[in-house]
């Protein structure tokens, strides 16, 4: 869209040089239209507020709570909805429209479940969408920045580099995967939350950012706490992005191309 | 200020809250609230920790959020207000009672001073985070652009050679992520008519 907007007789101001012109940048904006349209001023002046907002400080982290909150918080929603949904009153359901108390809302399918929830990431086939997807989440976690993980203390072995693990659309797990440096070698913990059941098990990557080449380092399972050793003498600034996959018992050693969650390592 | 329509529907993610309220009424609010969770803690847990200056005090602080809402989830309206405005408004609640705990116990947090000390200057990092989580959403190539152009405050021209973009990409880009930010802003600062506790 670059040519100005038109709304009945008026004339409006281009939208795109109202937007460089609410960051501050010269342009060739309709500075005579301006002066007298109350709408292209409004438009103006609100996005220049956003502009003043994200100006006023540092670009700020944005971070993930402990894994224990959700927990926490699960197994008060978790009673609440177990003892609340059968005499709910106040919104009758059908006993077709009601659903089976969940013990557990995020076990509630597989991989393959719902049509909806398979992300297929194609891997060496088709090479464009991964490398989006792969450089989509280095830039996030770029954006993100510095460690975004704060439950360590002093007790535990020495952590290198740690990785907040994101769920991809479809999943929803998510956790946090950390590098720790030991004197018998590296290793990586991987701790996952809500990952689906699944009749087969979900394996741990290390990838190039450009997903140009990957390491395997081995199964986790849901609901476990896994630490799986580092190849000695990896390039983790190379190998940064850490991934999980769902795979089926199928012999087939590749990744399987369904991706469940994904992080950037970062020192 | 009230987001106009027809900017709300530009995002369709949980922001509305009228997927969370149909859920509860269908009797899926504990499926819902889980979604709920995992879209907004990110926001809550770092206003918290900007507000408070210590991770564990966060994570505390981010339970008592989510709980508050969970316990006052039949009072959510959607028509009132967004969801993550009713959020923040709780966020702000549990932050001011952590504040209170602290005034009385004169305790002294570990870590990094905390940011702001008053409920004034917790808007403005509410403010702040509200962006920057939308930013951290905007994917890729409109993210870093954005954040060339907010932070770095590189003009367009600038950064469509840093990034070797065409001109006309990098400016569309920046009309479509400042105005989707804008709408974000607007649907959470929009002061939701709802009471949560």
């Amino acid at each position: 869209m670059s040519q100005e907007t038109t709304r009945g007789d008026h004339t409006h101001c281009d939208p795109e040089e109202l937007a460089l012109a609410a960051l501050g940048e010269r342009t060739d904006i309709d500075t005579d239209h301006l002066a007298t349209c109350d709408t292209c001023q409004a438009d103006l002046a609100s996005l220049r507020r956003i502009v003043r907002i994200t100006r006023s400080g540092d670009a700020p982290d944005i971070s993930f709570p402990a894994p224990w909150v959700w927990e926490e918080i699960n197994t008060e929603v978790s009673n609440d909805a177990t003892s609340q949904r059968p005499q709910d009153a106040r919104t009758p359901v059908s006993a077709g429209q009601q659903s089976p108390i969940a013990e557990s809302p995020t076990t509630d399918q597989g991989p393959a479940g719902s049509d909806d929830t398979g992300v297929v990431v194609p891997l060496r086939r088709r090479s464009a969408p991964w490398l989006a997807a792969a450089a989509a989440v280095g830039v996030l976690f770029g954006a993100i920045g510095g460690v975004v993980w704060t439950q360590g203390s002093n007790t535990e072995p020495t952590v290198v580099a740690q990785a907040s693990l994101e769920p991809l659309p479809g999943f929803p797990s998510r956790g946090v995967a950390r590098v720790q440096s030991t004197d018998v070698g590296d290793s990586v913990t991987v701790d996952l939350q809500g990952l689906p059941a699944t009749e087969g098990y979900y394996e741990v990557w290390l990838l190039t950012e450009d997903a140009s080449a990957m390491v395997s380092l081995g199964a986790v399972g849901p609901g476990e706490t896994s630490t799986l050793p580092l190849p000695p003498g990896i390039a983790l600034d190379r190998f940064r992005i850490v991934d999980i996959s769902a795979e089926e018992f199928d012999g087939d050693p590749t990744h399987s191309t369904i991706s469940v969650a994904r992080g950037d390592l970062q020192a | 200020m009230s987001a106009q329509p027809e900017r709300r529907r530009e995002l369709d993610d949980s922001a509305s809250g009228r997927d969370f309220a149909s859920a509860l009424a269908n009797g899926d609010g504990d499926v819902a609230f889980e979604e709920v969770y995992r879209r907004w803690s990110p926001l809550v847990y770092s206003v918290a920790r900007r507000a408070l200056g210590d991770g564990h005090e966060a994570d505390d602080v981010t339970q008592r959020v989510f709980i508050s809402a969970w316990r006052s989830r039949n009072s959510y309206d959607p028509a009132a207000g967004s969801l993550p405005g009713w959020l923040m408004t709780i966020t702000r609640r549990r932050i001011a009672d952590r504040w209170a705990e602290r005034a009385r116990d004169r305790s002294v947090p570990d870590g990094d001073p905390p940011e702001v000390g008053s409920a004034a200057g917790l808007d403005g990092v509410v403010d702040r985070l509200v962006i920057a989580d939308e930013l951290a959403r905007l994917g890729e190539p409109p993210g870093q652009i954005m954040r060339l152009a907010l932070y770095e405050e590189l003009t367009h021209t600038e950064i469509a050679e840093r990034l070797d973009l065409p001109l006309g990409t990098v400016k569309s880009h920046i009309r479509r992520s400042l105005n989707r930010l804008r709408t974000r802003w607007e649907v959470i600062h929009d002061e939701p008519g709802n009471d949560p506790r």
